[in-house]
């Protein structure tokens, strides 16, 4: 602590330490708030099978696409705490298959910044994301089932998942085969 | 020129360092402690953090700087006396340890 520049180095390090223990007991309080996720409904609303090319330039295949539309209403205010910087919460669809048994896709999601936005209510909301099976194959599908989870992103610490409410299996339909298959196909 | 080195250095005496280290240690820890209860109790993050910075800045604007009060207690050394300031002048016990050495060569 002689000179000004061991004043420094010597006030700087242990700077670093404080700040080391305040953030891990930041971290630490995390365990505190338990997850308690209330959710209401989460149902298939409807879904609608449809024909159409890859999205991806390397190939031309045409698959079968799935168009969820499905009711939410997730209270996820238990979530937010001193050291939620947000929440991503996201709605996923599993089901069975033949060939390739466990499979599930993600159809919607959201981020929650802040504890005001923390209830999530949601009638007949279209799926963000379109899927397609490995298959290809879609149409007939039987025990759909939607899962609603969650992942907290502190401030500090670690991220923390967990999902909740999943449904009664719902059955794909058939393929449209009016012209909107037509139509899929064209584009 | 030395006044601009003495600025830079900023030389504090003994008694000081002790009371400078303990001032870091003192001010960083309660503005840690201060900034976790304080964020905690009123469960914003935004506290912790300005509380933590604030802290560090009054501790370095407190212990960097060579304040008088680290300069109380400046050591006075003894006057140096004659016979000392011969025996280095003579340059005696230099020299003769190089004729020395060549003897060895």
């Amino acid at each position: 602590m002689h000179s000004i520049l061991t004043r420094f180095q010597n006030v700087f390090g242990f700077l670093t330490t404080v700040a080391f223990f305040v953030a891990s007991l930041v971290a630490i309080t995390s365990l505190l708030y338990p997850a308690d996720v209330k959710v209401g409904v989460i149902k298939t609303s409807d879904v609608k099978i449809a024909k159409g090319r890859a999205h991806q330039y390397y190939t031309s295949k045409v698959q079968e696409y799935a168009v969820l539309r499905f009711d939410l209403e997730a209270d996820l205010s238990s979530l937010f705490n001193w050291n939620t910087k947000q929440v991503f919460a996201y709605v996923s669809a599993s089901y069975p298959g033949s060939k390739y048994t466990t499979n599930e896709a993600v159809i919607w999601d959201t981020i929650l910044p802040s504890h005001s936005a923390s209830k999530l209510i949601l009638k007949n909301e279209r799926a963000k994301y379109s899927i397609n099976d490995i298959t290809g194959k879609f149409a007939g599908r039987e025990n759909v089932t939607l899962a609603f989870h969650w992942n907290v992103q502190p401030h500090v610490g670690r991220l923390t998942w967990g999902n909740v409410g999943i449904t009664e299996g719902v059955n794909f339909p058939q393929l449209e085969r009016a012209g909107g298959k037509k139509a899929a196909a064209a584009k | 020129m030395d006044q601009i080195r003495s600025i830079i250095d900023g030389f504090i005496d003994f008694e000081g360092q002790r009371l400078a280290e303990t001032l870091t240690t003192a001010i960083l820890v309660l503005a840690g402690a201060l900034a976790f209860i304080v964020g905690f109790v009123l469960s914003d993050l935004k506290y912790t953090v300005y509380i933590g910075l604030s802290g560090t800045a009054i501790a370095f604007l407190a212990v960097v700087p060579p304040w008088g009060i680290y300069k109380r207690n400046p050591l006075t050394y003894l006057p140096v006396s004659e016979v000392q300031v011969q025996m280095v002048d003579g340059d005696g016990d230099g020299g003769n340890q190089k004729e020395e050495g060549k003897k060895v060569k």
